[in-house]
């Protein structure tokens, strides 16, 4: 059943027929910059006058304040209090639910260590790291108990191993949780990872609706050039291995992938999940190949090297510091290699990921 | 060209060093301590500071609901408003002090608050009131930049953990522009402390009555009584200097600790 409900909302820059959510559900809304992503937060949060209704839980909110509407809203410069220390922002954040002080001491301790920030209780927030911050900041977004989570591209600002095990750890406390969320990014992979329904914004309204499955692998959605693309690599299954491993065939090269205990022609994985090196690496030759830079693209702020193997190419994201350092040029010799446990077979059924 | 540069600044050091030294020799050290403890001037610190402060108090319960309208609020004629707070900074505290004696005086204000047996003019209170005149547009200035400088999105971070507007101000709001706000308040106390203008107009030149640190140095040196007028000018400049080097403290600390 729909948790929240927009209808036919208008503002300067959302025309938005209908949104729905459905309770615990954690939907992803995927967009390129300006498309009004962060417009229907703010409008949802209350924070931008429009027309149109937002039913939440059944209770239409639009009429209230925004202090009112019980949605959390964790922002992309997230704007901790910085006269306040770890453990006071959380607290002030429980104000709203009249605890007695017992109490209060007991929920913060609580909320602490479901966060794994007991030990930052006492710091203020120029004392913590990126990745403390952002613990600490969906830790006072979950605090005062909202009904509906707002998360505008939180993990942004984190380098890409951060921002990777914030979300793994940030997906699993919604599930706990079972607290209804709305989760902006333009970036598919992290929509694949996080969304339970994934919904494409574009110029102000919903274009595309369902899951990862739904939009990319099985429609090939169209239009969605703004987003870091998987690669998905077609081929067979050669043969099994019998230690949890398949060897599969990929146009001239051998993988090896993840033995999924079932049948599959495709492989997926993420252009940042491959790593690029000029020089030949030391240790295992396990899905590493050598190639040659075909072309060169930028996604934001990072590098997309596409390189030819033999038969094959591949898209590689990188930092674009990092391509810097490395010093690369078209149709220069690289080495990539193709992370074991980020490599999924893909078959009929939804994909998952374990990276 | 650096070198002409330093001689400018020698140049403006020197001609306040000149000042001071003048004012210095007048003087020696045992009639300052003699006309320090003076009933005069123990009476015009006293008021002074009395005065100053009172003013400040009340420049700040006006100027900081005024800053935070200005800075986070869009309304009609919000230009030409904030334009208008403006004007007591360009005006000179003689006309300040002149209207608020018209204002005050018998014909407008004065005939209404007289029925009450209020009456500002010539008193101690109309020197508050000519000092929180000057005083408040220094705090709504200071105070409307630091609330600038917060970004709004902490007010939206405290609607979303559910504090209404009054506990976002306060709990929020305030404790973050507190050293802005501590900067007006003191460039506004050294700016009351040695009003002259506005306050001759509105409160006069009464020994024992509304006779402040500026109004004291004003009879007393029309009156011959220059250790008096010199003492009283060394508090102001002391208290002066004190307060704008606790104002450029203030200033190093919040860029040190800036969130």
């Amino acid at each position: 059943m729909s948790d929240i409900v927009l209808k036919n909302i208008s503002s300067r820059f959302v025309n938005l027929e209908r949104l729905e959510i459905n309770k615990g559900e954690l939907a992803v809304l995927v967009g390129p910059s300006g498309a009004g992503k962060t417009s229907l937060l703010n409008i949802i949060a209350g924070f931008v006058a429009h027309r149109g209704t937002i039913t939440l839980g059944q209770k239409s909110v639009e009429s209230l304040p925004p202090f009112k509407r019980k949605i959390g809203y964790l922002f992309q410069d997230l704007f901790l209090f910085p006269h306040m220390t770890v453990s006071q922002n959380l607290k002030i954040a429980m104000k709203s639910r009249k605890l007695s002080n017992g109490q209060l001491e007991e929920e913060t301790s609580r909320i602490l260590e479901m966060f794994r920030v007991s030990s930052l209780a006492s710091s203020f927030p120029n004392q913590l790291s990126g990745g403390e911050k952002q613990r600490v900041a969906m830790a006072r977004a979950v605090a005062s108990k909202p009904r509906l989570l707002l998360l505008d591209e939180p993990f942004s600002h984190l380098d890409y191993k951060t921002a990777r095990y914030l979300r793994h750890e940030f997906k699993k406390l919604q599930k706990k949780l079972n607290l209804t969320t709305l989760f902006v990014t333009h970036n598919l992979h992290e929509a694949q990872e996080l969304g339970d329904k994934i919904m494409v914004m574009e110029n102000g309204s919903i274009s595309q609706t369902g899951s990862f499955a739904d939009l990319w692998l099985e429609q090939e959605a169209t239009g969605l050039s703004f987003l870091e693309k998987p690669n998905l690599l077609n081929g067979q299954i050669q043969r099994k291995l019998g230690n949890g491993l398949v060897e599969f065939k990929w146009g001239d090269k051998l993988l090896l992938v993840a033995d999924e205990g079932v049948n599959f022609e495709q492989v997926i994985i993420w252009p940042s999940d491959i790593h690029i090196l000029p020089l030949q690496p030391e240790g295992p030759v396990i899905n590493r190949f050598m190639g040659n830079i075909k072309k060169v693209t930028t996604i934001d702020h990072n590098i997309i090297i596409h390189v030819q193997l033999g038969l094959n190419t591949l898209s590689v994201m990188v930092e674009s510091h990092y391509f810097k350092t490395l010093g690369l040029r078209l149709n220069d010799p690289v080495y990539v290699l193709l992370r074991l446990w980020c490599l999924r077979g893909i078959s009929a059924s939804t994909p998952g990921n374990n990276c | 060209m650096i070198r002409v540069f330093y001689l400018a600044l020698w140049i403006c050091c020197l001609s306040i060093f000149g000042v001071l030294l003048s004012l210095a020799v007048q003087i020696d050290l045992l009639e300052i301590v003699a006309t320090l403890i003076a009933s005069e001037t123990l009476f015009a610190v006293k008021l002074s500071l009395v005065a100053s402060v009172s003013a400040v108090m009340i420049a700040l319960i006006l100027g900081i609901p005024t800053a935070y309208i200005l800075a986070r609020k869009d309304f009609p004629g919000k230009f030409i408003i904030d334009t208008f707070l403006d004007i007591p900074l360009v005006m000179t505290p003689l006309v300040i002090g002149m209207g608020l004696l018209f204002l005050l005086g018998p014909d407008l204000l004065g005939k209404y608050l007289s029925r009450f047996d209020i009456d500002f003019l010539f008193s101690s209170s109309g020197a508050i009131i000519a000092q929180t005149f000057i005083a408040t547009p220094l705090i709504i200035r200071s105070c409307r930049s630091t609330f600038e400088e917060i970004d709004e999105k902490y007010d939206w971070a405290g609607y979303t953990i559910g504090l209404s507007n009054q506990q976002v101000f306060m709990r929020i709001i305030l404790p973050m522009a507190r050293n802005g706000i501590l900067s007006g308040t003191i460039l506004a106390w050294t700016r009351t402390l040695g009003e002259f203008g506005a306050t001759l107009m509105v409160a006069g030149a009464t020994r024992f009555r509304t006779e402040t640190l500026p109004i004291a140095i004003y009879l007393n040196l029309t009156s011959g009584e220059i250790g008096i007028a010199i003492t009283c000018a060394w508090v102001l400049i002391v208290s002066g200097f004190i307060l704008m080097l606790t104002l450029k403290w203030l200033g190093y600390r919040s860029k040190a600790t800036e969130f």
